[in-house]
């Protein structure tokens, strides 16, 4: 057999576009138009795989998957725990105040095992909870492949999805503020909401706005230094509502050598995770560093040490505004 | 094969044939989700013949949904992807007369991983309009491509195209997509996305309905069909580039087409499961220690054996524990003990069988 190499390059041509076409087709993307009725509550939500989307909820949930710590807690601080059928990604510590860690427990004490995991569950083991409700990162809502399954799949299967807005690019504190007024609506719990709101909001309330140059960082170990939050994160959007100024504003990574020498930075939100400590050992590692003493935050002890579960807009941004400002004041 | 012991192929092939099916009727019914064998062929047969054999209304109807639309396409998809990496790897090898060469070696994966590390990263989202709506799966069948396209032109740039220009060729465009993957991670806004790269870097068989089969159910048979012609060709290539010219054999021509469709088959089956790993490899060697090098043998053995190791593998992946173990890494603990004792055990060269 013998092929032009005219031949050669139209046959590979339109081998692509044919094959490129159709997975175009077979993949596209796209909101269908939801239908509902009045009285069904409606939110806006964020996935992979479809974007920015509706789902409708004809009533509250009663079947929850849970998947990570953020939504796995607001959901046992509102009393909705024995909704639980499973949970995914709880992957850090629970946190330690009441109601959350009482009701973690008793959900550990009912839930079996197969439907609870620190990793990712099957889509198969989440299909046979039958769930009406998903709740997880963006990521979570692919195309089924590294995820729990695609939107089109849970819709089918009579199940929602939803992705907090703090964890599916709106991580502002308006962001935040929508997805407890839905989350209110959702499982018409509208007052323990905007209860928890309103105390957010007075804590915020009392930030001096004292322009303070303040970094936000993640330590990394000594070998990798820091890992900068900016303005983009939540957090980040938390300090410049308590009218802080960030000094890594696009995040990035903060070396050893640029750590020392910020010398004007005169607060610090330092967050621990994983293997490096617990946020006291790493807050007591940077302020015995000899190294670190030209920096005001350091010398001052004017430090905020927290978990990296402290920075997302669950129910611990609470205690984490609320130290937030009097680290600022 | 082990000495003394001659197998007949049309023998090796019909047992291989008949292991695949039983891994693929096993792979229906062993999962993270116990479901009992009757029920799921009281669903099969359901759903292809329209029959509802027994008590079939007491069957949960999340078993049903689990059967036929995560199982068995699966199952299906798990023997597609094993065809086409063992008939990638089989083609690779003698094309550049390389036992280490394997179906990612055009930059095929890393360009997929560049193009898979875009989308999860920094979002396809970002660029907005109908391109923010194309998958995972896209990006990475663009970013494969686009390597494979970058592979071929440097290495006819500058002289003739040949096997040892191919394979730096892609040594270089891999190092090249796999800064800028790191780039990207390094500038990543998302933790949770870096998670879902690193799973997808791992491979899986999961998909949803029997669409997503198509495409790639297309391509390997066109792939399957034309390669199928091609055994005299390969066989000659095998002899090494003069004997195969003298042969008759226009190796510059057949290279590029053998190329062309090689990498658009592979960029199709990564862009759909992420990367496997090891199949490409390792699976063509253990067909030529059974049968050895000659194509008409080779290659209905890979296949079969390809088909057959992946679905295998995708039943030990997924029933270990309720969180899948990416296929990738089962792929490789299993099929490298395998590997090394074949080669133990039994010496052959790779262009000739003793």
């Amino acid at each position: 057999m013998s092929f032009g190499k005219n031949q050669i390059i139209a046959i590979a041509a339109v081998a692509v576009i044919i094959v490129a076409a159709a997975s175009i087709f077979f993949i596209g993307g796209g909101e269908e138009p939801s239908t509902y009725d009045e009285g069904d509550i409606v939110i806006t939500t964020n996935v992979q795989d479809k974007g920015e989307i509706t789902q409708v909820f004809k009533e509250a949930p009663e079947r929850i998957v849970a998947g990570n710590n953020t939504v796995l807690e607001m959901l046992l601080y509102f009393g909705l725990g024995d909704k639980i059928v499973a949970a995914y990604y709880d992957e850090d510590e629970i946190w330690d105040q009441e109601p959350v860690k009482s009701e973690y427990k008793k959900l550990i004490d009912r839930l079996d095992p197969k439907y609870h995991s620190s990793g990712l569950l099957s889509q198969a083991v989440i299909t046979e909870v039958q769930p009406d409700l998903i709740m997880g990162y963006k990521s979570s809502f692919g195309e089924g492949k590294w995820a729990v399954g695609s939107t089109e799949y849970w819709n089918k299967m009579g199940c929602n999805v939803w992705s907090l807005n703090t964890q599916a690019g709106k991580a502002t504190v308006e962001g935040m503020a929508q997805d407890y007024a839905d989350f209110g609506l959702v499982f018409d719990i509208k007052d323990k909401t905007d209860s928890f709101m309103s105390k957010y909001n007075a804590a915020l309330d009392k930030a001096s706005n004292s322009g303070i140059v303040t970094g936000i960082l993640e330590y990394r170990g000594a070998e990798n230094g820091f890992s900068a939050y900016g303005d983009k994160a939540f957090i980040g959007q938390e300090l410049l509502a308590c009218g802080g100024v960030n000094k890594f504003a696009s995040g990035g990574t903060v070396g050893l050598d640029v750590f020392v020498d910020s010398t004007d930075m005169e607060a610090l939100v330092l967050i621990a995770f994983g293997s490096n400590g617990s946020p006291d050992e790493v807050a007591e590692l940077i302020k015995s560093n000899p190294n670190y003493q030209y920096i005001p935050a350091v010398k001052n002890g004017k430090i905020l040490a927290i978990g990296l579960s402290e920075t997302y807009g669950g129910v611990r941004a609470l205690t984490t505004i609320e130290g937030m400002v009097a680290l600022l004041d | 094969m082990m000495k003394g012991v001659e197998l007949s192929t049309l023998g090796l092939v019909a047992v291989l044939a008949v292991i695949l099916m039983l891994a693929v009727i096993t792979a229906v019914f062993i999962g993270a989700v116990s479901i009992p064998f009757t029920e799921v062929i009281q669903i099969l047969v359901y759903k292809i013949l329209g029959v509802k054999l027994g008590d079939f209304a007491s069957i949960p109807p999340t078993h049903i949904v689990i059967v036929w639309e995560l199982y068995a396409p699966r199952a299906l998809l798990g023997v597609i992807v094993g065809v086409a990496l063992a008939l990638a790897g089989v083609v690779m090898q003698a094309m550049v007369q390389n036992p280490l060469a394997d179906p990612y070696i055009l930059g095929i994966s890393s360009g997929a991983s560049l193009g898979a590390t875009f989308a999860f990263l920094m979002g396809a989202g970002a660029l907005g309009g109908m391109v923010a709506e194309l998958g995972v799966s896209f990006w990475a069948f663009i970013g494969a491509l686009g390597a494979s396209f970058a592979v071929f032109t440097l290495s006819a740039m500058g002289g003739k195209m040949t096997t040892t220009r191919l394979i730096l060729s892609g040594t270089i465009i891999a190092s090249i997509c796999g800064a800028f993957s790191n780039l990207i991670v390094y500038l990543a806004p998302s933790d949770s996305g870096i998670k879902s790269l690193t799973f997808w870097m791992m491979g899986s068989l999961s998909t949803e309905g029997f669409d997503g089969l198509i495409i790639p159910g297309i391509i390997l048979i066109v792939c399957l069909l034309f390669f199928f012609t091609q055994m005299r060709p390969l066989n000659a290539m095998l002899m090494g580039d003069e004997v195969a010219t003298t042969l008759g054999v226009d190796l510059s021509t057949l290279r590029k087409v053998y190329m062309v469709l090689t990498a658009v088959l592979i960029a199709v089956m990564v862009s759909n499961c992420g990367m496997i790993g090891f199949v490409g490899l390792v699976i063509p060697h253990i067909a030529r220690a059974l049968v050895g090098t000659n194509h008409w043998k080779l290659m209905p053995v890979a296949c079969l054996l390809g088909g057959a190791f992946l679905v295998v593998a995708d039943i030990v992946a997924r029933s270990l524990t309720t969180s899948e173990i990416p296929i990738g890494i089962i792929t490789a603990i299993v099929g490298t003990p395998v590997f090394a004792y074949i080669m133990i055990k039994k010496s052959y060269g790779f262009g000739s069988r003793d």
